[in-house]
């Protein structure tokens, strides 16, 4: 042997071989090699398990740039010729479509070799699959893409929005992950048998005119079949599918080829609806997509069953109301029937005995002049107790008689100007309707007479697009002094608000001193944006 | 109640008698009123505690006054009005009640006076007696 140039032995290079091979395999970091002059292109073991190619398959640069996707190829072939042009390297990531037709995404990176004549004799490469990391990241940002669309929706939720904003937020928020997915969401009626309103706001509303009224069933497509089932219903080729052959006219001329549909439910196990996502190649869902739209059913679960508990609330609260009133009535009823007339007839019995003095007796009539005051101010206090615990007029002569008379009643009471501008004409109100508005109005004023220091106050009564609108503006001291007193009464006006579906707000006066409440109540109430 | 009469003699009226029918359900004021407009000269033909028996009683006596009080059991407030004013039309419709709130409403629905219960009683004879002047 040479003394001083020490050449490995066939056995160590073989094990290096060896070596390098199990490293690229554990790391899918493929190596090759391209020589210029004999246009010879030698793979590694892992390159050619990359390209899904037999080991030893000759290669050439015309069969490793036919395998590159064809959208990709012109950009790869630029990058590699410029590259070549002034020696050096490269690096890109692409597409590459292998034999079985499967696509993989690769990082591959290059390096050109220059001879002593300035040309490229040698070209030297690795190239790494990320496939799997890629479809991880994407994965990630897509999950966290979804949550910011929880999130508002949740937001929506707690904010009182309608419950078809909050599920069309969820169904938007599945779509904007992926452009080849539409999403609908359907709610059941209340045994579950029947899709009664259909969310979807990328589908045209003939789409969803005809999925209300479908059936839920063993055979009704994926969604009407996962209610029925209980469980996710994915198909992947709604033209073929027997569970769609009745419905596949529905959604044939949007495009949409497979749909996975899961049912949504309550925390008692009712079916209370399903979320759908309709895909435009045909295909099944892959566990992420499945985890997203289990999210989103989650979610869409939560709203729908919140907001039939707060509209059963708002049912009950309006019932133990409306019970209260009928009580009142009753009481104000006998009150003012039994004391006032007693009352009267006695105080006629006092003027009875006044004028059949037979002398003037000084004493006697002193004495009878106090018992008629005693009765007058026992006969008023009827009159108001009876009146506030329910006004007759209001019965009997409707809303803008018994504001009026309110109004009268404080002024006269209070000393305060009360100033009535009633625009909404001869309408009929339902009596839940006119108590709630009359009795913010006296809780209004109460708060007026406590608080506010006001030296008048103007009231407006008007009528717009089916809101009836009631607005009390004083000139007191303002809503920057609230005493938890007041405040109280102000969360009963906003409770009466919303049990008539309308909103009660109360703010300082514009520019200048003063209280304002406003009231806006529907018409028509208790509306609800969905069947419950 | 029920049928008319009167219980001064021929020879004591001056003029046309005024003759007046008081509808009330509340008895103790009713019995009372009556006394009062009989202490003041008027001529109580009927007592009635229904507006139905109220018109019944006028189709006999044609009374030149009534004094109802609106608050009748079964009778919804304004309608009491309405109905007597349809059915007795040439009779003065005097409102005698505890509902003071309802003293603008009643004068529009057609009442020719109105008065409060418990504070002008004693007004009730002359307001009948100014009407009929």
């Amino acid at each position: 042997m040479d003394e001083g140039v020490r050449r490995p032995s066939a056995v160590v290079i073989e094990a290096l071989e060896r070596q390098l091979e199990v490293a690229q395999r554990i790391s899918h970091i493929g190596s090759w090699e391209w020589n210029a002059t004999t246009n010879i292109v030698e793979w590694s073991a892992e390159l050619y398990r990359i390209y899904g190619l037999d080991p030893g398959t000759p290669i050439t640069f015309d069969t490793f740039i036919t395998s590159v996707h064809p959208d990709d190829r012109l950009r790869v072939r630029t990058q590699i010729d410029g590259a070549r042009q002034i020696g050096g390297r490269y690096a890109h990531t692409k597409r590459i479509v292998l034999p079985d037709g499967s696509v993989r995404e690769v990082d591959s990176a290059g390096e050109f070799f220059i001879d002593a004549n300035g040309e490229p004799f040698r070209l030297v490469g690795t190239c790494r699959d990320v496939t799997e990391e890629r479809a991880k990241e994407r994965a990630v940002q897509r999950s966290r893409q979804f949550q910011g669309s929880e999130r508002g929706a949740l937001e929506l939720l707690a904010a009182g929005n309608p419950l078809h904003d909050v599920l069309a937020m969820l169904v938007r928020g599945i779509e904007e992950l992926e452009p080849r997915m539409t999403a609908s969401l359907l709610l059941l009626d209340g045994p579950g048998k029947r899709f009664v309103r259909c969310i979807a706001p990328s589908m045209p509303d003939e789409f969803s005119r005809a999925i209300e009224g479908v059936e839920v069933g063993p055979v009704a497509g994926s969604c009407g079949t996962a209610a029925f089932r209980r469980e996710p219903v994915f198909v992947a080729d709604i033209a073929t599918d027997p569970l769609w052959v009745a419905y596949k006219h529905l959604v044939a001329p949007h495009g949409l080829l497979a749909c996975w549909s899961s049912p949504i439910t309550a925390t008692d196990g009712r079916v209370l609806g399903t979320f759908a996502v309709y895909y435009r190649v045909s295909r099944l869902p892959e566990s992420e997509e499945r985890e997203l739209i289990a999210r989103a059913t989650h979610v869409a679960g939560i709203a729908i069953e919140r907001r039939q508990l707060d509209d059963q609330l708002r049912a009950l609260s309006a019932r133990i109301e409306a019970v209260r009133e009928q009580d009142r009535t009753a009481i104000a009823r006998e009150i003012h029937d039994e004391l006032g007339q007693a009352l009267t007839a006695l105080k006629m019995d006092v003027a009875w005995v006044q004028r059949r003095l037979p002398t003037p007796e000084p004493q006697i009539t002193e004495k009878l002049g106090e018992i008629t005051r005693a009765t007058d101010e026992i006969i008023q206090s009827v009159r108001r107790i009876s009146a506030e615990l329910r006004p007759g007029i209001l019965d009997d002569l409707g809303l803008v008689a018994a504001i009026e008379w309110q109004a009268e009643e404080f002024s006269r009471r209070s000393g305060i100007p009360c100033d009535l501008t009633a625009t909404i004409g001869e309408i009929q109100l339902e009596r839940e309707l006119a108590t709630g508005v009359f009795r913010v109005f006296q809780e209004s004023l109460t708060n007026v007479v406590r608080h506010a220091n006001a030296t008048r106050v103007d009231v407006k009564l008007s009528l717009h697009h089916g809101k009836l609108t009631l607005v009390i503006a004083d000139d007191g001291i303002g809503v920057g002094t609230l005493t938890p007193q007041s405040s109280l009464g102000l969360l009963g006006m906003r409770e009466r608000a919303w049990r008539l579906d309308g909103a009660c707000t109360v703010r300082q006066r514009d520019g200048g001193r003063g209280t304002v409440v406003t009231l806006t109540v529907p018409l028509r109430f208790p509306h609800r944006d969905l069947p419950a | 109640m029920g049928a008319c009469r009167t219980d001064r003699p021929l020879a004591a009226r001056s003029n046309r008698p005024v003759t007046v029918i008081v509808v009330d359900a509340a008895v103790a004021v009713r019995t009372r009123l009556v006394s009062r407009l009989r202490e003041a000269g008027l001529d109580v033909i009927g007592e009635a505690t229904s507006v139905r028996a109220a018109l019944e009683l006028a189709r006999t006596c044609a009374p030149r006054a009534i004094v109802v009080d609106i608050e009748l059991p079964g009778h919804p407030g304004l309608s009491v009005i309405s109905d007597l004013k349809l059915g007795v039309p040439d009779a003065a419709l005097v409102v005698f009640t505890n509902a003071s709130p309802y003293r603008r409403a009643c004068l529009a629905a057609g009442a020719d006076g109105f008065l409060d219960k418990s504070s002008e009683f004693d007004s009730v004879a002359a307001a009948v007696l100014g009407l009929l002047a």
